[in-house]
């Protein structure tokens, strides 16, 4: 979490318009999940590895690293399409007997769970894209400009900063626990565990106490006002980019469910 | 003239027992004055009293000659006039990056945008986070957040600044640099300065004035000069003399040689100079 935002800051399209940004991912993973083709899913990932990792300069290893760990789930969920049971052996690629049905691998079942990984991992980089070029900010001004309940807006602020001061909170007396070996053997690490969560919740809410004492002292009247940031203009050309990226995915989209519509009936 | 009076106050926060007992101090206007004192002597809820942030049981606060009134526009306007930097910076940044967090002060002042971005980027140079400014504030050393915490109270530009333990957490260099800033903008802004601190060799450098707290109540009071003469007071409050000033006792009471208690580099080297002339 904590170096995703780091990569945020330092990146080269920090300063671009977060709206636009907000756009060029979100328009692409509408169009993904609408299709739910391989082409389409395979284009979108290129295409936003691209701008995240050569645009966005985003390290590649950072970058798969972090890919990893949604990978993991996606393919955990994909499963549960992949197996499907058959009444009989011939409908199956591979498969196992048990008990009187057929527990395997189909063909439909196996293009729909590699459709289904494409489309999710399609959209975690698009995700990705906005949240490795786009920092907290760079949103929170967006939110701003259409105009959400300032509420709502001032809400996200400072939960975004007290997620870092309660699992740095939690990670300090982790790590204090340990060190006097705390989580030495079972029963004392359900100890140790017990002891942190209760804790944290004290010091979360003498923080909130201390966090709100310190905004009075800086004159706080009830809303927190914002410094409005300077964002460079939107070139034509990626206007033109976006459009063109759109209309590529939804033709390859609709070309796929030509060829392909047939290959899943099969 | 005193910007700053604190008459017999008593304050007792309801779950322990009494925090500051008939205090009185003043802060003298254009001055440093540092509060001494160990720990739970009562310096940070002194400073959380002059703020209106705690109210005292008894006695009366007075900043600038008027009392300190306690209805939400009065305490506003004090609120714009002093400046506190908290003991802990993760209790004082809430933003999301540094920027915003500085620009927080002078945005409720009610300055404009640009004054704020002027003020945001002098605060940020003044005190070497300029590089920070676009940084998620949980990618920072305490050190960092310290300056950061630091920046967003000088933009403010207060007629008082209050710091508490300001050092504490600061590298060698960041520790003079934070120091010898407050002496510039004493001087050039005619600014107040109040610092709580652990740092007694700070203390004959930056500060001319000092109080002793002990359990809520002043023990004495003076220059720093006339404090470091009463080691032994000093030590019975869990304070020491400065290093300097320590060794020029040993040298005047175990070597017998004739010494004055300096407590200052510059001071010792006059002190050898003339012994060996
Ligand atoms: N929120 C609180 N509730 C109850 N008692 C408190 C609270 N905060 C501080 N105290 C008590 O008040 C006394 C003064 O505390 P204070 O924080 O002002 O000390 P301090 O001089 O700032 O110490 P330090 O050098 O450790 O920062 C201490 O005895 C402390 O235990
Ligand atoms: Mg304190």
């Amino acid at each position: 979490m904590n170096t995703m935002d780091v990569y945020a800051s330092r990146s080269p399209l920090r300063r671009t318009a977060p709206g636009f940004k907000i756009l060029w991912a979100v328009i692409p993973l509408l169009i993904c999940i609408g299709f739910g083709s391989f082409s389409v899913s395979f284009l979108t990932i290129a295409v936003m590895i691209y701008c995240t990792v050569l645009r966005g300069g985003t390290p590649w290893k950072t970058y798969l690293h972090f890919l990893r760990i949604p990978a993991g789930f996606i393919c955990i969920g994909a499963i549960v399409i992949l197996v499907v049971r058959r009444e009989n052996m011939e409908s199956l690629l591979i498969g196992v007997q048990i008990g009187t049905g057929y527990f395997g691998i189909s063909r439909i079942s196996l293009l729909q769970s590699m459709a289904l990984i494409c489309k999710a991992m399609a959209g975690v980089c698009c995700m990705y894209f906005l949240t490795f070029t786009t920092p907290m900010n760079g949103l929170l001004h967006t939110f701003r400009q259409i105009h959400c309940p300032v509420v709502l807006i001032e809400l996200m602020e400072l939960i975004y900063r007290f997620i870092f001061v309660l699992s740095g909170e939690a990670g300090r007396m982790h790590t204090a626990q340990s060190v006097r070996l705390g989580y030495i053997g079972f029963r004392r690490a359900l100890h140790s565990t017990g002891g942190l969560a209760a804790l944290l919740l004290l010091r979360a809410l003498r923080r909130g106490d201390r966090v709100y004492t310190a905004l009075e002292a800086r004159c706080y009247t009830g809303i927190l006002p914002y410094l409005r940031q300077e964002y460079t203009k939107i070139r034509a050309g990626a206007v033109w980019g976006l459009i063109l990226f759109c209309c590529l995915l939804i033709g390859l989209g609709i070309l796929e469910k030509q060829v392909l519509g047939n290959l899943f009936s099969i | 003239m005193n910007l700053l009076e604190i008459r017999h106050v008593n304050y007792q926060y309801e779950t322990g027992g009494q925090a500051l007992q008939d205090l009185s101090l003043t802060f003298e206007k254009g001055k440093t004055t540092v509060l001494l004192g160990a720990n739970g002597a009562g310096k940070s809820t002194l400073f959380l009293n002059i703020l209106g942030i705690l109210h005292p049981q008894s006695g009366e606060i007075r900043f600038d000659g008027q009392p300190c009134g306690t209805s939400r526009k009065e305490m506003t306007a004090l609120r714009s006039r002093i400046g506190l930097v908290f003991q802990d910076p993760d209790d004082q940044i809430f933003s999301a990056d540094v920027r915003q967090d500085i620009a927080f002060g002078p945005l409720n002042l009610g300055l404009s945008q640009e004054e704020t971005r002027k003020r945001v980027e002098q605060a940020a140079r003044q005190t070497g986070v300029y590089e920070l400014l676009d940084r998620p504030v949980q990618a920072l050393s305490f050190g960092q957040k310290k300056r950061v915490a630091i920046a967003g109270v000088l933009a403010m530009r207060p007629e008082l600044i209050i710091l508490d333990e300001p050092t504490a957490g600061l590298d060698p260099a960041g520790v003079s640099g934070i120091m010898e800033l407050l002496s510039d903008i004493k001087k050039e802004a005619g600014t107040t300065i109040a610092i709580a601190t652990h740092d007694i060799d700070l203390v004959p450098l930056y500060c001319d004035y000092a109080y002793v707290l002990s359990h809520g109540q002043a023990i004495c009071a003076g220059t720093p000069e006339e404090i470091f003469a009463q080691p032994a007071l000093l030590r019975a409050h869990g304070l020491r003399l400065p290093r300097i000033a320590h060794l020029m006792e040993i040298l005047e009471e175990k070597d017998h040689m004739d010494v004055r208690r300096v407590s200052t580099i510059g001071g010792a080297r006059r002190e050898i100079k003339r012994l060996f002339s």
